[in-house]
């Protein structure tokens, strides 16, 4: 059959199918629970968008599991944490009326932090073990999560640290049709402009051509007259920013403790490998699956009585990508 | 290194003198019976066999066949909470005399992780390299999830607690059901070590060189891949039936991908593919654990995780590796 006949057939279909799986939502659920889990549903698409992008480039480009990713994630919560204390110690500035909130050196400073330990980390150790097997960078990286979760631990102890939403995001708000914390709509445009950031910066900007052409052979980007080197260090440090970015804008949210990047970690993992490792648009797509599967998931298999029904799909659904498209959704079907 | 020079490497240790380490591997209850240390130290050793037997299976085929699992605790897993329900519900349900429950749960958790094995590996040998490591991993989270979920049946959060230990032959007590593993682990080592060194074996280790070539050959490389994960797992499988009646306890945390992790350090600390390799590497992480975890509490997981780094940079090759290193340096130092 003529392949575009294909396509484009099967894009009608599953056009159909969403089409007539939102009719039967809107008919089946009030439209606030629906609206409620489709809020819930991007904010966790969104923070695994950020943290995943970061693990594919790294998984695509440096071909390296990165599991360091997890903890890279909670040093940004935890760097935002104290960036924030600082800043109300010292007392909050203001410019004439107009005071900013401490929040916003978090959300700025502990991605910058982050980004020089990443970029130490790779300079250090991960650099050295490029030519090896990957399953060499995946026991480095694991030893380094041991190392730094400790000094975490050791740090800033066991419990859960409290972190305060910017005031302006006390509260709820109305939507209408339902009420909805001002933080997490917060999160949402915020994750969103980072996110087309990021796309931006990969499509605009030499950097960003270097990423991709990088994911497809860095040998020749290398032979393009381009630094390998201080590119790999780069790509690392570009990923441990985002998983800071992600890391400070959750930590409102959720708990800062030195174990919140164990949870998150398999389901970005889980990202990488619907999406194609290397792929910025895999990551986007693979998140919003995989959040919005838990999320109305989780209201229709309550509904049914098989709570835990989407969490052993999206395991199954994984399986069936690997096994019909071992290279994901975007993924490049031959990694050098 | 040569495909041929691989597996003799295993009996390296051998020269080491392997009749005086099982010897006083024998005689270790006799110590503890005579004070010198403390029972715990016998437990402490059986757990070592256990995980031994456990590797084993692991380097049959991360080591000679070159398929990274990211998943073995899905069969570690599995065999202990097959053996432990077996355990708590066989006398009741089927009046069976506490002497078998533990033949019985060995049995079916080696037949179960054998038909686990069959599904899971007939599915991910079509994948290589990193795509392997992730779509086992993606397996064993799935009977995490089971695990954790289905709580009618494996008490989800809580585990299993309340398991009651078989009394074949007194191994509901600790010195007895220590030669027990000891003799269960020597069969498993023979067994594996007679298949690696048997032409299938050569024909796995063939295929970790170059899969390719051995397809031209002739060889079926999915058969025998698919072999070779049946194996390894139904061998976990066995570790994990093990692991039930020692600690009468059985959690989730044996599906945890952690859990999975844990054996692909200990096998690599040790020396992949050489079998007393990892069994060293499993002894060295558990002993280290106990000796750092009483003396630092959780600290001892940065030490660890600094030996791993370190290993990882300077010695590929494991514990093993190091051992030749030393061994070349001092024959050449003769010379």
């Amino acid at each position: 059959m003529n392949p575009s006949v294909t396509r484009y057939g099967s894009m009608a279909l599953g056009a159909l199918g969403f089409v007539l799986l939102v009719a039967w939502l809107l008919s089946a659920y009030k439209l606030s629970s629906l609206g409620f889990q489709l809020f819930t549903g991007l904010i966790t698409s969104t923070v695994l968008i950020l943290i995943s992008s970061g693990l594919t480039f790294v998984a695509g480009i440096l071909h390296v599991i990165n599991i360091s990713h997890a903890i890279l994630y909670t040093l940004g919560a935890f760097f935002g944490v104290v960036i924030f204390q600082w800043v109300r110690a010292v007392g909050d500035i203001c410019i004439g009326d107009f005071c900013i909130d401490p929040f916003w050196f978090s959300l700025i400073g502990a991605p910058i932090g982050v980004g020089i330990v990443g970029a130490l980390l790779e300079r250090f150790t991960i650099s050295r073990i490029y030519s090896r097997d990957p399953i060499y960078g995946l026991l480095l990286t694991l030893g380094l999560t041991l190392i730094l979760t400790r000094v975490v631990e050791i740090i800033w102890g066991h419990d859960p640290l409290p972190f305060d939403s910017p005031a302006f995001t006390k509260g709820l708000v109305n939507l209408g049709f339902m009420y909805y914390p001002t933080y997490r709509l917060f999160v949402l445009v915020a994750g969103a402009i980072v996110v087309f950031l990021t796309w931006m910066f990969l499509r605009m900007t030499n950097f960003g051509l270097i990423m991709r052409a990088g994911v497809y052979d860095p040998q020749i980007v290398g032979a393009m007259g381009i630094n390998l080197k201080k590119a790999f260090t780069k790509v690392f440090a570009f990923g441990a920013v985002l998983a800071a970015i992600a890391g400070v804008i959750v930590s409102p949210m959720r708990a800062v403790e030195p174990e919140m990047g164990n949870f998150i970690i398999i389901d970005a993992f889980i990202v990488l490998v619907i999406g194609g490792m290397g792929s910025f648009r895999g990551a986007v797509v693979g998140a919003l699956l995989l959040g919005m599967s838990q999320s109305f998931g989780a209201l229709i298999g309550g509904q049914l009585g098989f709570p835990w029904l989407t969490e052993v799909l999206v395991y199954m659904v994984m399986a069936l990508v690997l096994l019909v498209r071992p290279q994901g959704l975007f993924g490049q079907a031959q990694l050098h | 290194m040569s495909a041929l020079t691989q597996p003799r490497r295993a009996k390296l240790p051998f020269a080491l003198g392997w009749i005086p380490v099982l010897l006083l591997l024998l005689l270790l209850p006799l110590g503890a019976e005579l004070q010198l240390f403390s029972n715990f130290y016998i437990n402490l050793f059986t757990k070592i066999f256990i995980f031994s037997v456990l590797l084993l299976g692991y380097d049959l085929l991360a080591g000679f066949t070159g398929m990274v699992s990211f998943g073995h605790a899905m069969f570690f897993g599995l065999g202990a909470y097959t053996t432990g329900l077996i355990l708590i519900h066989s006398q009741a349900l089927f009046g069976l005399p506490p002497e078998l429950t533990i033949w019985l749960g060995m049995l079916m958790s080696v037949l179960l992780c054998a038909v686990v094995g069959m599904i899971v590996g007939f599915l991910s040998i079509r994948t290589h390299g990193v795509y392997f490591i992730f779509i086992t991993l993606a397996f064993a989270q799935f009977f995490h999830s089971v695990a954790f979920h289905w709580s009618d049946v494996t008490g989800g959060e809580n585990g299993l607690p309340g398991i009651k230990a078989s009394t074949f032959l007194g191994i509901d007590h600790q010195t007895n059901y220590y030669y027990f593993v000891l003799a269960v682990l020597l069969l498993c080592y023979m067994l594996i070590r007679r298949v690696v060194n048997s032409p299938f074996g050569r024909t796995l280790v063939g295929i970790k060189e170059n899969e390719q070539r051995m397809q031209f050959l002739g060889y079926n490389v999915r058969r025998y891949k698919w072999a070779a994960f049946v194996l390894s797992g139904s061998i976990s499988g066995l570790a994990g039936a093990l692991l039930a009646q020692q600690q009468l306890f059985v959690s989730t945390d044996l599906f945890h991908w952690l859990m999975s992790a844990e054996v692909i350090i200990m096998t690599w600390l040790g020396g992949v593919g050489t079998l007393i390799g990892p069994m060293l590497g499993g002894a060295i992480v558990i002993f280290f654990e106990d000796f750092f975890s009483s003396w630092m509490a959780d600290n001892w997981l940065m030490i660890m995780g600094f030996v791993y780094v370190m290993f990882v940079l300077f010695s590929p090759r494991g514990l093993i590796g190091l051992i030749e290193k030393a061994r070349h340096a001092l024959t050449k130092g003769k010379e």
